[in-house]
């Protein structure tokens, strides 16, 4: 048995390190890095943290369709890091064009001010919300505080609280930093960059990813 | 809520080993950079600074094999830095495992090229680099050297911080030459001197001897983001984890 995740590549950045983290996981997983999302063939699929909402946006919107066909009627698990977490949202500040949808809520821009430096760079607390760590198979095994790896200058506003499994705090502004409903999930810290906090996340959905290939063994 | 402060342990590489000087010159091997990268990632580094300073033409392929070699070891951030002057040069260690680039030299003479890497992968990926010296015909006290340290610009350090910033880079790297490997604490007065002036992350580097040099730069206002550190590594004089604890209990947040 094996699994097929794929990356979805906007062309810019290192994929190389969230690949790596997936291999580590579990050898029964196949990952594969590719521009064109393959639909009906994957098990799961990260949109991986690294360009502009832009440039990532214009390569979603071919994908778009199939993506959300998969992810809603094959329930298959999806992975949004940082800026791939961002896509999931309706738009974004920092560029034209519209996200996948699946949350509710914009991405806005961090406000420079009163000595808070913007890009929000380094290791800030990502703090769970009680239930989460019960309801949620994603966050299985984490704790209630630990330390995670930021790199953005921008945040989704999210409006269903619901979906919030985790904050984190900046400045003066609070922003969710891990969201899910169901089969989808998103982290504004970079999980493969984490350390020990970050590879129990990517393992978590690992998990998902191989539970799902279960359902339908493809190889 | 404040970021963490960050201790960042910085490797030198010449042709594929670890080496560190003084002022920049007087090279001795330290060890392998895959090896040590482990290490200091078991032991609580909070990102990996890569200084590639090969003299060989064979540059390319070191920076790339080394991206690729690191990547499989870590799940920290890691940048790589030395001779990366296009952006060919940085997709090529950013696509093999990189997480950000530092450009020095070529940044100076070309200032462009920061706002092109900035547009092209995000101002996170781009480490603007600054070897700076005592230089009473500055502005600020400070210039500019390129070249490793060897040539003087005579351009202006803070000037040059802020233009930076305004290019697009996510940080700067503020090594200080006077002090480079002598061991006797950062330069306080340069570094408050430049992050005071600019809103990116500003890491301290040049001159760290002793554990309290870190409390020294990471404390109080218009401090340094993060304390980049060398030979007191390499030679274990002081452990990260030991410095971590010896920062936590002085009050200064960290990562533990």
């Amino acid at each position: 048995m094996c699994a097929l995740i794929q990356i979805l590549d906007y062309g810019s950045g290192n994929l190389f390190s969230i690949k790596d983290s997936l291999n580590r996981v579990s050898p029964q997983l196949k990952v594969k890095i590719s521009t064109d999302y393959e639909e009906g063939r994957m098990d799961g699929l990260v949109l991986p943290g690294v360009g502009s909402f832009s440039s990532a946006q214009r390569l979603l919107v071919k994908n778009r369709p199939a993506i959300l066909r998969d992810v809603s009627t094959k329930k298959m698990p999806i992975l949004g890091i940082c800026l791939g977490m961002q896509l999931m949202f309706e738009k974004s500040e920092e560029g034209k064009g519209i996200g996948l949808k699946l949350f509710k809520g914009n991405v806005v821009r961090f406000e420079s001010k009163q000595n808070l430096k913007v890009p929000h760079m380094g290791w800030n607390r990502v703090l769970l919300k009680k239930d989460a760590m019960d309801n949620s198979n994603f966050c299985y095994d984490l704790p209630a505080s630990d330390w995670a790896y930021f790199a953005h200058s921008f945040f989704p506003e999210a409006t269903d609280g619901n979906f919030i499994n985790a904050t984190t705090r900046y400045g003066n502004q609070t922003f969710p930093s891990i969201i899910q409903n169901d089969n989808i999930v998103g982290t504004q810290f970079h999980p493969e960059k984490s350390g020990d906090f970050g590879f129990k996340i990517i393992s978590n959905f690992a998990r998902a990813v191989i539970s799902q290939a279960e359902k339908d063994p493809a190889c | 809520m404040p970021l963490a402060k960050r201790i960042i342990p910085c490797l030198d590489v010449k042709n594929g080993e670890v080496v560190k000087g003084t002022h920049f010159v007087s090279l001795r091997s330290a060890g392998d950079p895959v090896e040590l990268a482990k290490k200091y990632r078991k032991d609580g580094a909070d990102e990996l600074m890569f200084l590639d300073i090969s003299a060989s033409t064979e540059k390319r392929k070191t920076k790339v094999n080394l991206a690729r070699s690191v990547a499989k070891e870590l799940d920290i951030p890691f940048t790589i830095g030395g001779g990366i002057s296009s952006v060919s040069d940085a997709r090529n260690v950013l696509t093999n495992g990189a997480d950000k680039v530092s450009v020095n030299t070529s940044a100076v003479a070309n200032p462009s090229l920061v706002s092109d890497l900035a547009d092209i992968f995000g101002a996170q990926c781009v480490v603007v680099a600054i070897d700076a010296k005592r230089n009473s015909n500055s502005g600020s006290g400070f210039s500019v050297c390129t070249y490793g340290g060897s040539f003087d610009t005579g351009l202006d350090a803070v000037q040059w911080a802020k233009a930076a910033e305004k290019r697009g880079a996510g940080e700067i790297l503020l090594t200080s030459i006077d002090r480079d490997g002598t061991k006797l604490g950062y330069d306080s007065e340069l570094t408050r001197r430049i992050a005071s002036q600019v809103s990116i992350p500003v890491i301290a580097s040049g001159g760290c001897g002793e554990i309290k040099h870190f409390y020294e730069i990471l404390r109080g206002t218009n401090c340094a983001d993060a304390a980049l550190a060398a030979s007191v590594f390499h030679y274990g004089e002081l452990k990260i984890s030991q410095v971590k604890r010896y920062l936590l209990k002085k009050g200064i947040e960290v990562r533990v």
